[in-house]
């Protein structure tokens, strides 16, 4: 029996208005609106879900949207394990600003990084909403380079919920062994991937990885 | 194994082991699922992640079950008794301090080196304070529910299971302090009556007691971690981070010693306190514009979408100056950067776009002064265990609206504003502060760094933190070459917050040549003068000069050091000692020459005179 939870940092980048925190409240508070633990807003967020004998808690960090704060995104995706890359699959700009988060993460982010790239508001293309990006741009972008790849509704919470599933299944969880010993190092339940463990080795000798 | 658990783990506060049982031995009907987290709701303004174990201890269980957990009323009476660290622990700080203000480094502490001793400490106070609080626990003295001290030891036979886990769960390291595991069964009062093998299981109410005491201990550990940052930094501002006179504290009103200089602690990090006096001036100067509605600070952080951030101006200046002014603690700093984002939650669906915003809008409208120091505190002396999630969250927060501001130029805003700008105003808002200063990155973070690899500052320390915990014994030898041998200028020269003694600094000095520096304030310990003193007084009297300070003690250390030492004769007068030893070179001089009159000459030859001339040039040279 495993009974260890693992912390994912999991940062979410996308243009303004792609629908970015709507996905994380959808997610967050699908079935669960007592959820209270500490939270900043839509902003930062934690959501555990239990995959096979791990239980994944996701730390959540949005970014700004906003062009003018795109220079500010490295300081939120350092050490992350995961990020989503949304775009509005009725904006093709959007896309476009995919394309390029998906190529700094690649180039700045952890090595490993596990990237989810997003094609959200699936729901307007019921409502008179006319798709600009094809399902097909989106697989591809996301098979050239090593990613996730999910359509999904906000506004309906269609899929929401198997993009994290599909984040916390390619998550190298350690095993138990790796987890007992790094249980002397930590406190508690609460470990946390570190996928810099080698550049972070300051943090490492001191026993704590966070 | 194929069964799924989908309770929380055992060593969760909400662990129910009912439930537990149960779900065992169910059927498996899905290998993933969701996991509600419920929590009872927080009472008051007690919403700072600085207590997160806290909060989950309040909860029940879904099925409404009564959990193993802690109650509020429990909590409070557990608490609400450590209002101080216990002595052996309080002495574990005062040996830290007292350590930091040896004279053993030769240089001058960075800053960052000065987080990594602090970082180091508290991992070990972490440790002591797990190793007390299990050491009172086991003598019965928490021990709730009037349970008997022998419960501990006699139940925890479970060798390898429960206590295991029970032991793991409260353990940040445990590298060189070996923790008082509870799982010996060889300690135990009932080990002998357990030599048939016969294993003693634990019933649900025991294991229950056994996790409230476990969380309580948690909780008692993060009190004791709180008083521990408060401690060190309320001993730092009453003993300084300089040497004045040893007499000055008496003349300390009570609101300078509530008043903690961050910026003391980076003197010694020239490019922080630029970048922070630059950023000072940066955001003055941006407020100014404001004022003078040169710019519409509104408009241009796009904050007209339905916040309205005046409202809260008046709680968002408090807290701002709660931060930067009147805590002192890192830990306190952060407690006040999540009230503030708090008070900035208009609504739960906020996300960080209107953050970011509304932070900007806030640190330029009230000109918080140096927070870009207090930033930089929080991350080098909060102890990084603790650094997480929220906490985490909001310094980032923090850091990149500070980022965005200082890299705010003149063409970010609109021409017809460019061409109203003073002359003054134009050059500040000419270029970002970090194409001036590159500031030594940790870890190669956080900030957006110099394009130019060389910068502006010349050669910044680099990266890489010694962590010198290993060896830090009472033996210099292994850090000599590392710091080398002085905090002179910083922490090192702390005066002691026991009564001070006038010849401190003579003690000081005796130090120095004991650790063999090159110091050469060695050559003169007689001048009663302290070096440093004279020069960091200064500072406690007015902290606007600072810079005068610091740019004595950030030229390289020898080089100030001899300086000083220059100074410190010719305040002095001390022309003594030059003098001498211009009389005793002139004739060391004579006599070179005297005993070379006779080289080429034989014993046969001399006169009586001149062997007489002889034994006079024998006795000089024997005196």
């Amino acid at each position: 029996m495993n009974t260890s939870v693992t912390s994912i940092k999991l940062v979410l980048l996308g243009e303004a208005a792609v629908g970015k925190s709507s996905i994380v409240l959808r997610f967050v508070s699908n079935d669960f609106a007592e959820n209270k633990e500490p939270t900043i807003g839509a902003a930062f967020l934690t959501q555990r879900v239990t995959i096979n004998e791990h239980t994944v808690k996701f730390e959540i960090w949005d970014t700004a949207g906003q062009e003018r704060f795109a220079s500010l995104a490295p300081m939120y995706y350092r050490n992350a394990q995961a990020a989503l890359v949304v775009y509005d699959v009725t904006k093709p700009q959007s896309f476009i600003k995919a394309r390029h988060w998906v190529k700094e993460l690649h180039e700045q982010a952890s090595k490993d990084i596990i990237i989810a790239l997003v094609g959200n508001k699936i729901d307007m293309l019921q409502e008179d909403g006319e798709r600009k990006v094809a399902r097909e741009e989106g697989e591809k972008l996301a098979e050239e380079n090593g990613l996730l790849f999910f359509e999904t509704s906000a506004k309906t919470g269609e899929n929401v919920n198997n993009v994290f599933l599909g984040i916390g299944e390619k998550i190298p969880l350690k095993n138990a062994e790796e987890q007992n010993n790094a249980n002397n190092e930590r406190e508690s339940n609460n470990q946390r991937v570190d996928l810099n463990a080698i550049n972070n080795g300051a943090s490492a000798n001191s026993g704590c990885s966070c | 194994m194929a069964r799924q658990l989908f309770t929380p783990p055992i060593t969760n506060p909400r662990f129910d082991p009912n439930q537990s049982i149960r779900e065992s031995y169910k059927n498996t009907t899905s290998s993933m699922q969701f996991q509600p987290i419920l929590h009872e709701d927080q009472s008051g303004d007690e919403k700072s992640s600085c207590d997160i174990d806290e909060k989950s201890a309040c909860s029940e269980t879904p099925d409404g079950t009564k959990s193993p957990t802690l109650t509020k009323q429990e909590i409070d009476d557990a608490l609400n008794g450590v209002s101080n660290l216990p002595p052996e622990l309080s002495r574990l700080i005062d040996i830290f301090i007292d350590d930091l203000k040896q004279p053993k480094y030769v240089r001058p502490l960075s800053v960052l080196q000065l987080s990594s001793l602090f970082q180091s400490f508290y991992i070990k106070f972490d440790k002591a304070s797990f190793q007390h609080v299990s050491s009172m626990t086991n003598n019965g003295n928490y021990s709730t529910n009037g349970s008997p001290s022998s419960f501990l030891a006699a139940k925890e036979t479970l060798s390898s299971g429960l206590s295991g886990i029970f032991a793991r769960s409260r353990s940040s390291s445990g590298n060189s302090i070996m923790r008082p595991r509870r799982s010996s069964s060889l300690f135990s009062n009932e080990s002998t009556s357990n030599s048939n093998n016969v294993t003693q299981m634990l019933s649900p109410e025991e294991i229950k007691r056994q996790l409230r005491i476990n969380e309580l201990n948690n909780m008692r550990i993060e009190k004791y971690m709180e008083f521990c940052e408060r401690d060190v930094f309320k001993k730092i501002l009453i003993v300084g981070t300089s040497v004045s006179s040893p007499n000055k504290l008496k003349n300390f009103k009570t609101h300078q010693l509530q008043t903690f200089k961050v910026g003391n602690l980076f003197r010694n990090s020239t490019e922080f306190t630029e970048y922070n006096k630059l950023l000072n001036d940066k955001i003055l100067c941006l407020s100014k514009l404001s004022i003078m509605n040169k710019i519409n600070l509104i408009k241009f952080l796009s904050l007209n979408k339905g916040i309205d951030p005046e409202p809260k101006f008046e709680e968002i200046k408090e807290i701002l100056f709660e931060f930067t002014y009147h805590s002192i603690s890192p830990c306190e700093k952060i407690k006040a950067l999540l009230k503030l984002h708090e008070i900035m939650t208009y609504s739960q669906e906020m996300s960080n776009d209107d953050y970011l915003s509304l932070l900007i809008y806030y640190i330029i409208t009230i000109v918080p002064r140096d927070i870009f120091l207090n930033a930089e505190f929080i991350r080098l002396f909060r102890y990084k265990k603790k650094l997480v999630e929220t906490e985490s969250f909001a310094l980032t927060n923090l850091e990149a609206a500070l980022v965005f501001v200082e890299g705010l130029t003149k063409n970010d805003f609109s021409n017809e504003m460019q061409d109203k700008l003073t002359e003054s105003e134009g050059k500040i808002l000419e270029c970002s502060i970090s194409s001036k200063v590159a500031l030594p990155s940790n870890n190669g973070v956080m900030h957006k760094t110099n394009g130019n690899g060389s910068g502006n500052m010349g050669e910044i320390v680099t990266p890489t933190i010694q962590r010198p915990d290993v060896t830090r014994s009472n033996s210099y030898d292994g850090f000599r070459t590392v710091f080398d041998s002085s905090l002179k200028n910083i922490i090192g020269k702390i005066r002691s917050y026991t009564p001070p003694h006038p010849n401190a600094v003579g003690g000081n000095t005796v130090h120095n040549s004991n650790s063999n520096s090159n110091n050469n304030n060695n050559n003169n310990n007689n001048l009663n003068i302290p070096r440093s003193s004279s020069q960091l007084s200064i500072e406690l009297i007015n902290r606007d000069t600072l810079e005068i300070s610091r740019d004595v003690s950030t030229s390289s250390s020898s080089q100030s050091s001899a300086s000083l030492e220059r100074g410190n004769r010719e305040f002095t007068g001390d022309l003594t000692v030059g003098a001498n030893a211009s009389v005793n070179s002139i004739e060391k001089k004579e006599l070179q020459k005297s005993w070379k009159k006779y080289k080429g000459y034989k014993f046969e030859d001399l006169t009586i005179c001149e062997l007489k001339d002889l034994f006079e040039i024998y006795q000089k040279m024997v005196q």
